[in-house]
């Protein structure tokens, strides 16, 4: 067992990604410092998925810089990345759908150190002692988003970008991965989160940067954001959190 | 000792097999067993490809081209000996797959597929008109004097003996593939690649490693078909090869281990066995195809796990027993066709 590490910080600089000629990222600049949970949020089409796509190795940027613990993530690819100890979840659930929960962990774990105890320690973690030899396929969809987490820290990130964790999830669901995630800096693992949640996300985030149209609108601490008039623009009609 | 039981029925097969010319079979019997064994070696490639990791090449058919055409090339013109020979085949046919690789897998799904179908009919196109080595249309006699520690290589049953033997070395070898680490890592990108990657899984050089390996089974059963047919000729490899090797994959069933064997063995065996006109005969294999993917999808090598979930689903509790009480007949008809062979 790698036992808690260090949690990992990230550096993105200027970046810009366009796709024939929409540009989704404009000159972003922003920071996950070691240990703390930033928050990402932003309209629908802000983005958001796109800034973890580009920094996790699915997108090449345009033009800009991702650094993680003073390593250049630019033109990596996203395994490169993960065996660097970034992890990522997706906003669609996923899981390999031919295996239990037990064994999507173990795949997980394929390209890093088998970790039984870890394994065990997730499952408990994550809620999904129930399930455990439950086959992925058939899986609640609340519960598969929780797998979805548990994959990524089956790696032993130092860093975890959570790509809407809670979307769909219960109300008390989403209080148990607001739970989890917060235990997370104790565990080595700084994270990033987007979600339009922000009754669950506001009050777990230790920073808040808002997305709007590409751009960086807002960059605080959270009670900050609620009052920030560029922010409540950016969502007028769209959330009355 | 965890795969003791899988070795000894491999070592039952691989001896039932090798029994076969003491029964005395016909000279035709002796060459459609070793065609069907060479059938088998080139499936197990794609096999591995499209059971584990879920690509499925039509490459196939133009790559093991290269390997009959190498082997072809140096036994006759340049008269190297058997088994250096046979290794150039397997390397140049895997260098050549490696090279296909970089291309096609920079796509994804059919796009992939596609790319190979035009690689097999590229190679078939290059085999036939690159007239001042490959003597273009008109093909080359592979006549040349084999020996393999000592013995000489001259009747059926000595060609059905060796490539047996290679074919039971591929079944282990793609077998412990399989179940390895790298086997499933590899499996886990055909269940979702991005999340493979998410997870550290280096996708592509793990698909690029898994392409390579299955292209030197092709050149492998390749320089087996020159040296056994003593002809090769273009429109013998291109994507039409392909489509029969991929009948055999589908037929016995790609993720089991003897599906290939069995798939083999059917394509070869059973056009003959019918004594249909050929044109029939290509027909009645489709109608029995169409039965296998309706019946039993997992090819039929997959039956015995299908009649007991059928058997379990007719005994327990569910009472919807008849539709698939019927289907599970219709497939156990097929079964000893398979396992016989």
């Amino acid at each position: 067992m790698r036992g808690v590490g260090k949690p990992g910080a990230l550096t993105v600089r200027g970046l810009t990604k366009r796709f024939a000629g929409v540009t989704a990222l404009a000159e972003v600049d922003l920071e996950v410092r070691a240990g703390e949970i930033l928050a990402v949020v932003g309209p629908n089409g802000s983005g958001k998925t796109t800034l973890f796509n580009v920094i996790s190795g699915f997108y090449r940027p345009t033009t800009g810089t991702v650094v993680f613990d003073g390593v250049p993530l630019t033109g990596k690819k996203p395994d490169r990345i993960n065996q660097l100890g970034l992890a990522r979840t997706f906003q669609q659930a996923m899981a390999f759908t031919t295996g239990t929960v037990r064994e999507n962990l173990e795949i997980a774990q394929l390209a890093h150190t088998d970790d039984p105890g870890w394994r065990a320690e997730l499952i408990a973690l994550c809620g999904l002692t129930e399930v455990a030899e439950t086959m992925c396929a058939g899986l609640p969809y609340g519960l598969q988003r929780k797998l979805g987490v548990a994959l990524g820290l089956a790696t032993r990130p130092r860093l975890m970008l959570l790509d809407e964790p809670a979307a769909g999830l219960s109300d008390t669901d989403a209080d148990d991965l607001a739970a989890l995630i917060t235990s997370l800096p104790q565990q080595g693992v700084s994270v990033a989160c987007i979600d339009h949640n922000l009754p669950f996300l506001l009050p777990i985030a230790d920073r808040v940067v808002v997305l709007d149209a590409g751009r960086k609108i807002f960059d605080g601490a959270p009670e900050e954001a609620r009052g920030s008039a560029a922010v409540v623009e950016a969502y007028l009609g769209e959330s009355d959190a | 000792m965890r795969y003791g039981k899988s070795l000894v029925v491999l070592a039952v097969v691989t001896v039932l097999m090798l029994l076969l010319p003491a029964v005395g079979p016909s000279n035709r019997v002796l060459s459609l067993a070793t065609l069907a064994a060479i059938y088998a070696i080139v499936t197990y490639g794609i096999a591995l490809l499209f059971g584990t990791g879920g690509l499925l090449s039509i490459a196939h058919g133009g790559l093991w081209g290269i390997g009959a055409y190498t082997a072809a090339l140096f036994a006759v013109r340049a008269g190297w000996s058997f088994l250096p020979v046979l290794v150039l085949s397997v390397v140049i046919t895997a260098g050549a797959a490696t090279l296909v690789a970089l291309m096609s897998l920079r796509v994804r799904g059919h796009y992939f597929t596609i790319i190979t179908f035009a690689v097999a009919e590229g190679i078939r196109a290059l085999i036939n008109a690159w007239t001042p080595v490959t003597a273009g249309t008109e093909g080359i006699v592979v006549v040349a004097p084999v020996r393999v520690f000592g013995f000489d290589i001259r009747s059926n049953a000595d060609w059905y003996y060796i490539v047996v033997v290679s074919l039971a070395v591929v079944i282990a070898l793609t077998r412990l593939v399989v179940v390895s680490r790298f086997g499933r890592r590899f499996a886990a990108t055909r269940d979702n690649l991005d999340l493979a990657a998410s997870v550290g899984i280096g996708v592509s050089r793990l698909r690029l490693l898994a392409f390579s390996l299955s292209g030197a089974l092709a050149g492998l059963g390749g320089a087996y078909w020159a040296y056994s047919q003593t002809f090769v000729h273009g429109d013998q490899f291109g994507a039409a090869a392909s489509i029969v090797f991929i009948l055999c994959m589908l037929l016995g069933g790609a993720r089991y281990t003897y599906g290939p064997l069995i798939g083999a063995v059917i394509v070869v065996f059973m056009p003959p066995l019918l004594a249909l006109p050929p044109l029939l005969a290509t027909a009645a294999l489709g109608v029995v195809f169409i039965l296998v993917i309706l019946l039993t999808p997992g090819g039929l090598a997959s039956l015995p796990e299908r009649l007991g979930q059928l058997w379990r689903r007719w005994r327990g509790p569910d009472p919807r027993p008849p539709g698939a009480g019927a289907a599970g007949d219709g497939a156990a008809a097929a079964v000893p066709t398979g396992v016989a062979s």
